[in-house]
Order: C-alpha cells, then structure tokens, then sequence
C-alpha cells in the first residue's frame, strides 16, 4: 500500500484477506502512489463489496432453501446443528461440488418431504426474500457505477500533467496569434 | 464488556425512568447520541478543512498541474469517499460474542426480567413484557445469521446516498478545468 494513503479507522485493511485484495488490484495498475494511489485503493474496495454482496445474495438465498427444507429458521428452530448441516449441504449442492453420502441423504430425504426438488425449491425461497435480494441489487449496480466513475476518475487524474501542458501551448498559440494580428495591425497602419 | 442479565434489565428499567442529561457536558454527550457516521458533516465541509494525511496528496494533485482550489476540492471529495467506505466496513464488522444478548424464548426472557427486577424500579406488568420483548428480539437478532446479514444489508442501504454523491464527486472533481 502506498504510504500517502489515506488512514482508515476500522481497520478492515489489517484483515489478510482485504490485503491480498487490494495488493492485488493495486499492481495490475503498476503499483502507483500517491493521488491514484488512493483512487485505485477506492476503486479496489468497489471490487471488494461486489465480491462480497455476490456471496451474501447466495447465503441468503441458501438461508431461505434451508428454512423451508427445515420448516424452521435458524433461531427459532433452537436445533442450530441440524440448521447447519442442511445448509452446508445445500450450499454444496448448489456450488455443483460432490456431497458425502450422508448430506446427500439428508437432502433427498428433506426433498422428498417437502415435494421440493432443487430448481423449485430456489425458485421458492427466492421469491421469499426478493425485497432483500434486490437491495442486494442496487448495492451490486451502485458498486459498477462506483468502478465506471472511479476509472474515469483516475483517467483524468492520470492524462491531468499531459491534459494540463496541452492547454497551457493551446494558451501560448492564442497569446502569438493575438500578438501576430496586434502586430499585423500595426504594420498595415503604418503602410497607410 | 460482558454484564449480568439482571444489572442489564435493572440498567433498561432504569432508563425508563430516566429524565435525561442535566449537566451542560451530559447534554452535549448525548446531542451526538444519534450521530451515526458523521458523513453529513463531511458533505458539508468546506474544502479548506482537508484533514493533515491528506496535504501529501494535495500537493502530488498539485504537481500534476491541478489548481491549488482544485486539488484542495478533490482530496476533499477523496476525504468524504474514504469515510464512507470506513462507514461501509464498520457497518459489516461482526459483533463480539461478548456483547451478544443471550438467545432465550421470548417467555425465559419475561420470566428472567420478572424474577430479577430491582423492587426500586417499580415495574408494572407491560414494562415487564416490553423489556422481555426488547431482550428477545435483541438475542434472536444476535444469534441468527441471516437476520445479521439482514441488518448489515440494511445499513448499506442507507449509506448508498452517501457513496453515491461521494464517488460523483471525486469524478466531477478529477476533471482539470479549462
């Protein structure tokens, strides 16, 4: 991390993690310092929570296709192991990795008695937190604004020295031209 | 730090009854009671007030041919998009186990508040069944995931405005004027 960045307070950038996440985006743009520095740093942690809501879109979902294969959520069932073990067994199941024998019976068993199979049993509890799945959304859409804004951002700040000497010859041009025709000016006035 | 139930629920039934601050440092204590991220404060601020680990960047914004005002303004608005991603990352920290409430039916909770309140408080029976109900939404809160998550997803939905006029900001301010 560059040294002129800014200080959190939290201290979420100690967490390996969000170190290796930012490290990471931080090199692809050549490890700048500085102004960018920051830019690129706020621009990773957008990258972070799209990462993040994406895994918490899926836990809820898996949440919800546990409690109604359960028929209890998680508090009010007080029997938090069984909770659990569904829900492993699920998030398995849906991530398409191999369960063990026992999960797997598990959830077939479930399946069965509830008259769910896997695609109605998503599409069910989808439809049961919908409202917060699309706040997870809009987090998701502001978090792809957020990189759009934040890459034009750092494109203005990186062209800004070549931007800036640009306009300071467009300046000189104007300023001969003036001096030209105040010039030419006075040339013509003097031939009359 | 982790207190008894019964100081908790005498702590809860004594704020009942509470007046509120007397004293002028009690009255400004609890004026930022309801302070919860300070963002609007940094909407607000003027651009002179860039906090000190910040001029580094002032300067380097300077040398890459900003305007002193320029510069001053985008590390300001770089200022206010670090609070909130501050805000963002405090909002999902967990809470420690220390400070959970105990994940109790909500009649162990009525029955507990009941056997161990404090005679000087004087509770009547709705008070009672008010702070049992409190005591049980708080654990059954603490103790479920995906309530958890919930809330978390909700305090980002409420910084959203914040991180959207910050990031517009930062853009509208890294153009160099002509």
């Amino acid at each position: 991390m560059t040294d002129s960045k800014l200080s959190s307070s939290s201290g979420y950038e100690d967490s390996p993690d969000y170190q290796q996440h930012l490290s990471k985006v931080i090199a692809d743009y050549d490890h700048p310092a500085g102004l960018i520095g920051e830019l690129v740093a706020q621009l990773a942690d957008a990258f972070w929570w799209i990462n993040v809501y994406r895994r918490d879109k899926e836990q809820i979902v898996i949440a919800q296709m546990t409690t109604i294969l359960t028929d209890a959520s998680v508090y009010v069932s007080r029997n938090e192991a069984r909770w659990l073990e569904t829900a492993e067994a699920l998030s398995a199941l849906v991530a398409g990795s191999g369960l063990e024998n026992d999960a797997a019976n598990l959830i077939e068993d479930l399946m069965v008695q509830g008259q769910h199979n896997l695609a109605s049993l998503r599409s069910e509890a989808v439809s049961r937190v919908l409202t917060k799945i699309d706040t997870v959304d809009r987090l998701i859409d502001r978090q792809f604004k957020n990189v759009k804004l934040l890459m034009q951002a750092i494109e203005s700040a990186r062209f800004a020295p070549e931007l800036h000497k640009k306009l300071q010859l467009e300046v000189e041009q104007l300023e001969l031209q003036i001096q030209k025709a105040h010039e030419d000016q006075h040339l013509e006035v003097d031939r009359q | 730090m982790k207190i008894s139930i019964s100081k908790l629920i005498a702590n809860r039934s004594n704020a009942l009854r509470s007046t509120g601050p007397r004293s002028e440092l009690g009255k400004r204590r609890s004026a930022a009671n309801s302070t919860r991220h300070g963002l609007n404060s940094l909407l607000t601020q003027q651009q002179s007030e860039v906090g000190r680990d910040f001029s580094s960047l002032v300067a380097d914004a300077i040398g890459r041919g900003y305007s002193e005002r320029d510069a001053n303004a985008l590390v300001a608005t770089l200022q206010l998009g670090r609070a909130v991603i501050d805000a963002k990352h405090r909002a999902y920290q967990e809470k420690p186990e220390s400070e959970k409430v105990e994940a109790l039916t909500r009649r162990e909770w009525i029955r507990i508040v009941r056997d161990t309140q404090i005679p000087e408080s004087q509770m009547r029976e709705s008070d009672i069944r008010w702070v049992g109900n409190l005591m049980f939404k708080c654990g059954q809160q603490d103790h479920d995931p995906v309530s958890q998550l919930g809330v978390k997803i909700e305090e980002h939905r409420k910084l959203m405005r914040y991180e959207q006029r910050a990031v517009n900001q930062i853009r509208k301010a890294a153009r160099i004027k002509k």
